[in-house]
């Protein structure tokens, strides 16, 4: 009778290959599942072969119906990211991943940490393109967000050993 | 696992469900159902500043109104003396175009390509007061040979063939010259006429008759350049009678101009001014002495 062999996993950093995949993935399943309907009005509202920037510029109401598009986007990306983090500790894009999104301390998650480490989406244009950079530069140099840094919540992945 | 991925599936029909209901309210809620484009300025086909306006411009504008199911009409409000034959031509060609009712409401001037424009669409309104007409074309420069000769310059005509520098204001046209200037004239003259004669129902008689004059909106009702007399209102009006409409919602354009052209436009005021000031000074004796 063969000895059932027992494995063994370990939860390290993932990496940052595998969390930019996740995202992208979402990205791309927010924008072929939930988008659709808004980039057809976005191309009723502005004709493709027509200059984006003359028209914003020429015409109030075309102007604030951009901006309130790309609110409502940038809602839906917190919304998204937030509750399914909060719920599975994963989003599609996580899971396919297979990477998870963690407490840093002993306490379980709460809705308004997962909240504070998605405010990257909180739709403050144009303040929050300082607070992207910041994100980003701070990712690259320690493979942590740093808003997740102040969520205390970390970003790991498994390995077997 | 398998209700993980049907929450998420659910989670996404629901974020789903919401953008699309937020959408097909989006766009009545946004835009209006008439358009409003302004045509003001000096009437040209590309670039320019504050005081032109481009056919690319009213282009792009007219693209905007046309695709959107909500725009009934589209009213041009017009403020122009004219302006270049192309883009008189160019401009209300896209107008005749267009699958929207159109309307024209002529301000202060809509004079020569400024009236070209008008006359592309379905209705034309103007005030009492409005100038318009002036349906023809001209192209008159100032000669300088007398002045160069008084300051002792010459002219080397330097040519490849005899009408190269037909036009030049550095030389004297020859009645060659001039009879061949004359009739590139009268071809952008016969064009014109003929669009309106077409596009007003008149003969071009009738459109010649005026001789390539401007005249006052009160002489344009009578002879049938204009449909009616008023201003925006009348053409709001005008619109919601056409289309039964229980109000009318405009979806404004405006030229967007940038820190450049306001500073042009101030340093333009400020030596016109300082120009005028200083004219005014010489020719008056009412400027302060200095003792």
């Amino acid at each position: 009778m063969p000895r059932k062999k027992r494995i063994q996993t370990i939860e390290i950093p993932c990496s940052l290959f595998k969390r930019f995949t996740a995202f992208l993935i979402d990205i791309l399943i927010l924008e072929i599942v939930v988008f659709g309907s808004l980039t057809k009005i976005a191309e009723k509202l502005i004709p493709k072969d027509v200059s984006f920037s003359n028209i914003i510029g020429s015409n109030a109401q075309l102007s604030s119906a951009i901006t309130t598009i790309s609110v409502y986007i940038f809602l839906i990306y917190l919304v998204y990211f937030t509750w399914l983090e909060f719920k599975f500790g994963q989003t599609i894009g996580k899971i396919m991943m297979g990477i998870f999104v963690k407490s840093e301390t002993k306490e379980n998650l709460t809705l308004l940490r997962v909240l504070i480490s998605n405010a990257i989406f909180l739709p403050l244009m144009p303040f929050i393109l300082f607070f992207w950079i910041l994100d980003l530069g701070y990712l690259i140099f320690t493979n942590k967000r740093l808003l997740e840094k102040w969520a205390k919540i970390k970003l790991v992945q498994e390995v077997q050993i | 696992m398998k209700n993980k991925f049907v929450y998420i599936i659910v989670f996404l029909g629901a974020l789903y469900l919401i953008t699309s209901i937020f959408a097909s309210f989006f766009v009545s809620a946004v835009v209006g159902n008439v358009a409003v484009i302004p045509i003001k300025g000096v009437i040209i086909t590309e670039g320019g500043g504050s005081d032109t306006i481009s056919v690319e411009e009213v282009r792009d504008w007219i693209k905007v109104a046309e695709a959107n199911v909500n725009v009934k009409a589209i009213i041009f409000e017009i403020n122009s003396p004219g302006g270049s034959a192309l883009a008189g031509k160019e401009m209300s060609e896209l107008i005749l175009k267009t699958n929207k009712t159109t309307v024209a409401v002529i301000r202060d001037v809509g004079a020569s390509a400024g009236y070209m424009v008008a006359a592309a669409c379905d209705y034309i309104i103007a005030d009492e007061f409005s100038i318009t007409g002036s349906i023809g074309a001209t192209s008159s420069y100032l000669e300088i040979p007398g002045l160069l000769n008084k300051y002792n310059i010459t002219y080397n005509r330097l040519v490849s063939k005899k009408y190269k520098d037909m036009g030049s204001p550095f030389k004297e046209l020859t009645t060659d010259e001039e009879a061949k200037l004359q009739w590139q004239l009268d071809l952008v003259h016969d064009y014109f006429a003929n669009f309106v004669a077409k596009n007003r129902k008149l003969t071009v008689d009738q459109v010649n008759s005026e001789e390539a004059s401007f005249f006052l909106g009160i002489v344009a009702k009578e002879k049938g350049f204009i449909d009616e007399f008023g201003n925006i209102d009348e053409a709001k009006e005008y619109i919601k009678q056409i289309y039964n409409l229980e109000s009318i919602d405009t979806f404004e354009f405006e030229k967007e101009y940038t820190i450049f052209d306001i500073i042009s436009n101030k340093v333009g005021d400020f030596s016109f001014k300082f120009g005028q000031g200083f004219a005014s000074g010489l020719t008056n004796n009412n400027y302060p002495k200095i003792s």
